[in-house]
Parts: C-alpha cells; structure tokens; sequence
C-alpha cells in the first residue's frame, strides 16, 4: 500500500521534473498560453470589479483623511506663496538697491530707499505715500526718482515714519527741464496724464520728436540729467513768444514699489 | 467524475485568489487557498491518487501565474500534500476543526520548508534569481503565511466539508 502512494508519488514527481525541464525549453508556452485564455475572461472582470469597489471603499474610509489633507495641503499652499512673495519682494529690492548703488556712483548722489505704500486716495496719480519719514532722514523737497534715473517727483509732506510725495502728474508740480540734443529749457508740469506739457520753450530751438527730456536743475530742487520722458509732439505758434511740448512719460506709478529717495546731492 | 468535481472549485478560488484577494485584501493576509483546500482534502480521506494529482495540477496552475520558476509551486505542493497524507493516515483518525486547524498549520510550515528549499536549489544550480531575502524577512513570511492560511481554514472548513460530503454522492 505504502508502496503504491510512494511510487505514485514519485511517478508525479517525475512528471513535474519532466514539466520543469519543458518549460526551460520552451516547450510549455502554448499550454500555458492556452491556460491564461482560459482564465484571463473570467479573471479580469473580476479583477477590475474588484478593484472599482475596493476603491471604493477606501475613498469612503479615507474621506475624513481626505479633508485634513486638503486642509494641510491648503495650510502649506499658504505658507509656500508667503515665502515666494517675500523672496520676490527681496529680489526686487535687491535690484533695485544695484541699480541705485550704480546712480550714486555716477551722480554722486545719496539716496533712501523707500516703498510706496499708499496714494492719495482722491488724486490717483498725484501723491504717493512714502514708508519713510524724519527718523529716516526724510525732509520736504527732496527728490524721488526710480532705480532707473526717472523722475518720479518731490516730497511735500514729512512725519515720523511717513511722507508724501507730490508726482510729476500734478500740475501743482513745476520742474525745470531741458531737452537732451537739442538744448532747449523750459518749465514742464503735469496734467494728471501720462502727458507732460514743457512750457516756456525758446521759439528759436529746433526740437525733434522723440527727443529724450532731462531735468535741467535750473529749478534748484532736483538734479540735472533725471530722465522726464521723450517729445511726443511740439507747436509752435506764430502769436505766442514760446513753443509748447507734449512730453510723453512712461512711468507707471501703479507697477512702482519703491522709489529713491534723494537725500544728498549736488545741482 | 469527482476529480473534476473538486478541481473546478479549486480552479475558480485559484482565479479568486488572482483577481479578486489582492483588491479587498492586505498583500501579506492573502492565503492560499488551494493549499489550504488541499489539506482539508487530504483529512477527509480524499483519494490518494486523485489529491496527489490534484496537487500536481493546482501547483501547475499557481507556478504559471507565479514570478518564480517554473516548477517550484509545484513540487512544493507535491511534497507537502505527500506529507501531510502521510501524517493523516498514520496519527489522526479524526478530522475535525482543530485537527484541520493543526494540519493546515502544519502544512503551511512544511509548504513554506519545501518552498524556499527548492528555491534554494535553483539559486545553486543558477537557474534562477537569487534567494537574498534575510532570514527575519524569510521567517516573518512564513508566520504570516500560516496565520492568513489559518485564518482561511476557519473560513473554509464548512464550505469544503460540504463540498466532499456532496463530491463522495458520486462515488
């Protein structure tokens, strides 16, 4: 009896040996092929009706983590663009501290740098509203220009920690001004548009559009060679005595986040 | 006649054991059914040639689907279902549940002994991949392996016991 199991038992054993070796040859690929067509119409059905409630049901178990998660993600979402807004800020600032560094070198100027924190919330375009006031060395009449060498305008107001700038829009503002190539002075003032108008321009002086409009120090409150803007157009009139420009200024006071203040310098 | 009557069943719980198991359950808590459906087999007197075949084709089968060598599974079945019919006729001359419950177990141990020994083999003859798990890794295998294969038994103990009961009608 023992001997039939033992000798059955080993014939199987042979016979998986034999299975063994035919597989290593390669000769049991259409058996086994034959077998997974079996199964496989059965087995994927399954497999993916399986797997839809299985997901299911761990959607449904998981919907309290879920939440926190999203809570988290938002929390540090939050975090992440705090920290990218404060790096942005800080390379601005740094660039804009460059390009001043290079305009103190140039123009032997000395600046404090400011941010603009507010307007003058009737006048759009006519103050600015300065972080920076006495305590940082701020007094009334000292220029504001950008990084860039632009007129911005001066400061009118002082206190502690703040001040108020009247801009090259307002037409309270004068400024003495002269045009680049062609020489010619005159007075410019704003018409709380992005268009300056340059009065009092001698008839005699050949003027061409496009010509880049420079602050004169003839007004003794801002340096020479601040960049204003470029003639837009010019008339001239037999009946007046002076030639009138339309200046056309570039500055958006909107897009500005800090100004140089001019503390020192030289007209 | 009650060779296929017990080999379909083995057959659509190898499919269940493929498709449906490892959607709905954690991969270490996945038995092996036809294992365990082999033991119980072996415990209710099952004839001898038809379970050592069944062993041979259900081993077939599970090696096919299988990423180790081909054969492994197989032999692996083989010698354990020898085994634990040699166990079954020689101390136990009852079977019920925790009899079953302590042959499963001790199946588990002999199939998963068989198991790695074979791969070992093959790790020697350089037919295969190399067998690099640790032994705690190996030993932590083959405790889950018996607790998802008891735990199974205790599902399937009734089940089978009805599936003989009906399978011996058509002796």
């Amino acid at each position: 009896m023992i001997k039939k199991r033992l000798l059955f038992f080993l014939i199987i054993v042979i016979f998986s040996l034999l299975f063994i070796f035919l597989d290593s040859r390669g000769a049991l690929d259409y058996p086994k092929s034959a077998i997974n067509y079996l199964i496989a119409p059965i087995s994927k059905p399954l497999w993916s009706t399986t797997g839809k409630i299985s997901r299911l049901f761990s959607l449904i178990l998981n919907f309290k983590n879920v939440n926190s998660e999203n809570e988290a993600l938002k929390n540090q979402n939050q975090k992440l663009l705090a920290e990218n807004a404060y790096f942005k800020n800080y390379i601005k600032e740094k660039d804009i501290l460059d390009k001043a560094r290079d305009i103190q070198t140039q123009n032997n100027f000395n600046w404090q740098i400011a941010g603009i924190i507010g307007m003058d919330s009737q006048n759009w375009n006519d103050f600015i509203i300065l972080d920076v006031g006495y305590k940082n060395g701020i007094s009334v009449g000292m220029p504001v220009i950008t990084e860039n060498k632009q007129l911005v305008g001066k400061v009118v107001e002082v206190d502690n920690d703040f001040s108020k700038a009247i801009t090259i829009f307002n037409p309270l503002l004068k400024v003495g001004v002269k045009t680049q190539d062609s020489q010619a002075f005159g007075i410019l003032n704003g018409d709380r548009t992005n268009n300056l108008i340059m009065d009092f321009v001698a008839k005699e002086k050949l003027l061409n559009n496009g010509e880049t409009v420079l602050t004169s120090a003839k007004d003794g409150v801002f340096p020479e060679g601040i960049v204003v803007g470029i003639i837009k157009d010019f008339q001239v009139k037999p009946e007046n005595l002076f030639q009138t420009v339309n200046v056309k200024n570039n500055l958006d006071i909107y897009n500005i986040d800090k100004v140089l203040i001019l503390a020192d310098f030289k007209l | 006649m009650r060779f296929f009557l017990l080999f379909v069943p083995l057959f659509l719980f190898f499919i269940a054991q493929i498709s449906i198991f490892p959607n709905i359950l954690p991969a270490w808590l996945i038995p092996d059914i036809l294992l365990v459906a082999l033991i119980i087999f072996a415990f209710y007197q099952l004839e001898y040639k038809n379970l050592i075949t069944l062993a041979f084709l259900s081993g077939s089968i599970v090696d096919i689907y299988s990423g180790i060598p081909f054969g492994v599974i197989t032999l692996s079945f083989i010698f354990t279902i020898f085994c634990i019919d040699l166990l079954v006729n020689n101390f136990f001359n009852k079977a019920d549940f925790l009899v079953i419950s302590l042959g499963v177990i001790a199946g588990s141990i002999l199939y998963m002994g068989f198991y790695f020994g074979f791969l070992k083999t093959y790790e020697l003859l350089n037919v295969s991949l190399r067998l690099n798990s640790g032994y705690r890794i190996i030993l932590e295998t083959i405790l889950l392996f018996i607790f998802s294969n008891a735990i199974a038994t205790a599902i399937l103990y009734l089940p089978f016991k009805k599936l003989i009961s009906f399978v011996n009608k058509f002796q």
